[in-house]
């Protein structure tokens, strides 16, 4: 009920993904699932394994790409362990999400027009709405391992904490120095 | 588990039982046996009050988890564990009542069911040893009283509360109590009984029921339901379907989340029906990106009614067969377009479809679909629960019933709240949502998203529904209403809003890929003090043409945030352009003019 | 094969096959249409919104994807389809490259006709002008003033021989302006020769200072 099925994070190979497109039904209309999972798998989405999920389903690898390059959730460049969604939603930008975006990327080292940290562990990104609008300004963390941690009511502060709490895990589990 | 006595032959899908659903509730029903009545009463008394008597309700859903609930959870587990209490912990949705989250109620036989507020981990031992000690006296409010706890009398009861005694709760009534994985909870609270009914009538009855009810599509734009049923039930085709849009694309639109979360039922029998009606086999529900805990609770929810014989095969004995497949969307705003979410369940690009074929005619795959609204969907179960006649004395002449509303921003009491469509947008702000917070003001509110438009304070004494709100230039929407305080600028927020749709538009058509993209850079100039009057005469032009000229609604809508900040607070917009300042100290334009003076 | 459909274009009844849409009767009725797919066999997707026109209940559709069906009404040349069409086919134009003198159109461009029906400006002479890659008079080392007037004219100075002086105005879309100042310089004119050539006719003209500041920066 809380928390998420886990998955194999970080660099995988193609066939580690094709392993677990095996799942899913072989039928085009399955591209934007077998992408889901690909994504979710790899990281991210490069070229070989847009072509891996465009040969599951059975269609050209050039309407996949289309599809990769359209939605939001999929990346056809590599991503940050922590992939932190900050919302831009009416209301999120209306409590302060804005300060907290800039807060956050310059806590990041993120410089303008770049997404991803130097060390590779977060990706910052704006987000639509996440639906907890209550609760704004949100932000949330796709974790590697799948599951997602929304943070409602963030402040620099709360930032701060969570950034190091992160920095710490990524220490423990031996992604950086 | 899913037969209620040993003598109960109800046995899907081979031998179902038409009145299956009744007798959950009243049974058993084909005989009288003492033994049933009380295994019956049993497993009521156990699931209102739990195995041993005292039950903690956990709100979990996102809004509560994004404000600390899997911990207050945890600690009420390990306190339990610990202490050696025989407590039941549930999981239930929440009823919208955000500004308290996290919170938790506790019940116990023969006393008031408790719902304590804004629950830190710390406190759980504390709540639970009081009221296991009869003393509700910190709790926020009771569900009723009972005259046996202490302190009983001066903690109010929900119908108590404003923000709750001016709600309507039909489709929301299940939503904060029950477990949404129970199915038992909810059919012992009237679910199912829709579809019972239903399946009794004939399809065109069903059609008439909902047409009685003036039930209107709550997705935005306000089309008569029974239209749309209509027209896909005229279809001749071997395959119908029926696709329930629960992608609430809009920001700050989060009502149809709070409902599939905290009672995904409501909306598997919503969708059963309109099958039923339409005579579709296949339904599909389309999640929204953030939408994994709906999307589980659904899951859980079609596995279990599956199990009950209310899904799949032979429908409680009717012969119609109905079957729902979760789809989750990968993250795109245009996703929730009616024809683009078509595109998306075939695996491409979510784009707009040209209309005409309509999707009544030609939908998913080419065949007649029904696209409705979760909620839609969950106001039909409840009007063939409750009757057309009791549902459609609710809400204005022209629509029927109620709308949950998303209310957020600079507020007391944001959450969503359910109110008959015709409620003034005032009584919501100010009596429900309890108005601005201590020591600010209110200006402008958000009415429908981010397709709604603004309107100032002055202009919102007016009613909630399809026909009010045009005529001021805004629009029911997906049922949004953001407060925005005096300390916000309206420039700033019409041009965040029209950067969120650059970034959004699917690039179809030109006049919302070019037309977005040019009224930003006019708006972005406007803010940094660079703009001119002329621009907002621009901006009017491009507005309208984009309202007429865009291939879907999504970029009909998109100009209406700036058009209505121009119409209602052309001051502002002045006061970039000629003074060169900011009001609310907000655009980039004033910062300067601050560093200056200071 | 089954009976006609009856629609009424502008007033003017037409008889179409059923199955076809709105700009099949529109081209039927002989009314001129601003449509960029219906030359060839383009993907009628909608997209363009430019052919959009007003149906009696006042929704705009486009001519290309609407079905026709008995007794559709539809008015091509309301208020509203010409205003919203013109600000569609600028914003189409305003990420079009315009780069008329090297374009391969030849004088036989769409935009350019739509544009000046809609009494749209900023397109030069030169989307006009029949004489192309080695005839253009730039080429010849002649000073026209075609890259940057307005068209409108049909091109009727090159058309004839002559070159164009810039009678109809000059084109203030800054970025076309530096385009086609590159242009000359690249063909070997100095750029104080073509703002002289261009003060016979816009020594007033307020966008003249624009101008010479732009000529400063190429």
């Amino acid at each position: 009920m809380i928390g998420h099925t886990a998955c194999v994070g970080g660099s995988v190979s193609a066939d580690i993904v094709l392993n677990n497109l095996k799942n899913i039904e072989r039928k085009p209309q399955n591209l934007v699932k077998a992408l889901r999972v690909a994504q979710e798998v790899k990281g991210y989405l490069p070229a070989e394994v847009v072509e891996a999920a465009a040969k599951h389903v059975g269609v050209p690898y050039s309407r996949a790409f289309n599809v990769a390059t359209f939605y939001h959730l999929f990346s056809i460049e590599p991503l940050g362990k922590y992939r932190v969604f900050v919302c831009m939603g009416t209301t999120c930008y209306l409590k302060g999400n804005k300060e907290n975006l800039q807060y956050l990327k310059s806590l990041l080292n993120i410089k303008e027009g770049q997404h991803t940290s130097s060390d590779g562990l977060f990706t910052v990104e704006e987000m639509r709405c996440l639906g907890c609008c209550s609760h704004a300004p949100v932000i949330a963390v796709y974790m590697p391992n799948g599951a997602r941690k929304v943070i409602g009511r963030a402040t620099p502060e709360v930032i701060q904490k969570l950034i190091d709490e992160l920095r710490k895990e990524a220490r423990e589990r031996g992604w950086v120095k | 588990m899913n037969r209620c006595c040993l003598k109960c032959w109800h046995k899907p899908p081979d031998n179902p039982c038409p009145n299956y659903v009744q007798c959950r509730i009243k049974g058993p029903l084909c005989h009288d046996d003492p033994e049933c009545r009380e295994l019956r009463a049993r497993r009521l008394n156990e699931l209102e009050f739990g195995r041993y008597g005292v039950k903690v309700r956990v709100a979990i859903a996102s809004c509560t988890l994004a404000v600390g609930a899997a911990e207050v959870y945890e600690a009420i587990r390990d306190y339990v564990k610990e202490s050696g209490l025989a407590i039941d912990i549930s999981v239930v949705g929440c009823h919208g009542l955000d500004f308290i989250d996290p919170w938790i109620e506790v019940v116990r036989k023969g006393y008031p069911p408790a719902i304590y507020a804004n629950v830190s981990p710390e406190e759980v031992e504390d709540i639970i040893s009081r009221y296991l000690s009869g003393d509700v006296s910190k709790a926020f409010a009771l569900r009723y009283r009972t005259g046996n706890a202490k302190g009983e009398f001066h903690v109010p009861t929900l119908d108590e509360l404003v923000f709750w005694r001016k709600q309507v709760r039909l489709v929301s009534s299940n939503c904060g109590l029950i477990n949404p994985e129970s199915i038992e909870e909810y059919v012992v609270r009237g679910g199912y009984l829709g579809l019972a009914r239903a399946l009794r009538m004939r399809p065109e009855e069903v059609i008439e029921e909902i047409k009685l009810a003036k039930l209107r599509g709550r997705g935005g734009a306000g089309f008569p339901t029974w239209i749309k049923w209509k027209a896909v039930k005229d279809q001749v085709s071997d395959v119908k379907y029926v696709v329930a849009n629960a992608e609430e694309g809009d920001p700050s639109a989060f009502s149809n989340r709070l409902l599939v979360e905290s009672d995904p039922h409501i909306l598997v029998e919503g969708m059963i029906i309109a099958g039923y009606a339409i005579g579709a086999s296949k339904g599909y529900v389309f999640v929204g990106t953030e939408g994994d805990l709906a999307a589980e609770r659904l899951k859980k929810a079609i596995e279990e009614a599956k199990k009950y014989g209310l899904l799949g095969e032979n429908i409680l004995g009717s012969g119609f067969a109905f079957d729902i497949e979760i789809v989750q969307d990968a993250g795109r705003y245009t996703s929730g377009e009616e024809t683009a979410l078509l595109e998306e369940i075939e695996g491409k690009r979510s784009t707009p479809r040209v209309r005409p074929p309509y999707p009544v005619t030609k939908g998913l795959w080419g065949k007649p679909t029904v696209i409705n609204n979760v909620e839609t969907l969950a106001h039909a179960a409840v009007i063939l629960r409750d009757g057309w006649d009791r549902y459609a004395t609710i809400g204005t002449e022209k629509s029927g019933g109620t709308k949950m509303v998303s209310v957020s921003g600079s507020i007391k009491r944001p959450g969503v709240y359910e109110v008959p469509i015709g409620t003034t947008i005032r009584t919501i702000i100010e009596d429900i949502a309890g108005g601005a917070p201590e020591g600010l003001k209110l200006k402008a509110v958000e009415v429908g998203g981010p397709a709604g438009g603004f309107l100032p304070v002055s202009e919102i004494n007016i009613p909630l529904d399809y026909d009010t709100l045009p005529k001021l230039g805004v629009a029911m929407g997906s049922g949004v209403l953001v407060a925005v305080d005096e300390h916000k600028c309206m420039v700033d927020l019409a041009r965040q809003f029209m950067a969120f749709f650059v970034s959004e538009s699917c690039g179809k058509c030109v006049p919302c890929r070019v037309g977005t993209k040019t009224m930003l850079s006019i708006l972005e100039r406007i803010s940094s003090g660079k703009g001119s009057e002329e621009d907002l005469e621009l901006l009017k032009e491009l507005g309208e043409t984009l309202k007429d000229a865009c291939l879907c609604a999504l970029g009909n809508g998109a100009p209406i945030p700036v058009l209505s900040s121009i119409r209602y607070f052309k001051e502002e917009f002045s006061a970039h352009i000629r003074e060169k300042r900011c009001p609310a100290g907000i655009c980039p334009v004033s910062r300067e003019v601050v560093r200056y003076e200071g | 094969m089954r009976g006609k459909v009856k629609v009424k274009v502008d007033g003017i009844e037409v008889e179409v096959d059923p199955g076809s849409v709105v700009l099949d009767a529109i081209k039927k009725a002989g009314i001129p249409m601003h449509s960029l797919c219906q030359a060839g066999e383009l993907y009628r997707g909608a997209s363009c919104r430019l052919c959009l026109v007003e149906l009696p209940n006042g929704k705009l559709v486009p001519a290309c994807a609407y079905p026709v069906s008995n007794g559709l009404e539809v008015y091509t040349r309301t208020p509203r389809t010409l205003r919203t069409r013109r600000t569609t086919l600028e914003l189409l134009l305003a990420y079009h490259r315009i780069e008329c003198w090297i374009c391969k159109r030849k004088g036989d461009c769409i935009l350019v006709k739509m544009a000046n029906d809609l009494r749209l400006e900023g397109i030069p002479i030169c989307a006009e002008c029949p004489l192309h890659s080695d005839e253009c008079l730039l080429n010849k080392g002649i000073l026209c003033l075609g890259p940057l007037t307005v068209a409108g004219c049909e091109a009727e100075c090159p058309a004839t021989g002559g070159r164009c002086w810039g009678c109809r105005g000059p084109i203030t879309r800054e970025d076309v302006v530096v385009r086609a100042l590159r242009r000359y310089r690249e063909l070997g004119f100095t750029l104080k020769e073509v703002i002289e050539t261009a003060e016979i006719f816009w020594s007033a003209h307020p966008f003249l200072e624009k101008f010479k500041l732009l000529a400063e920066g190429v």
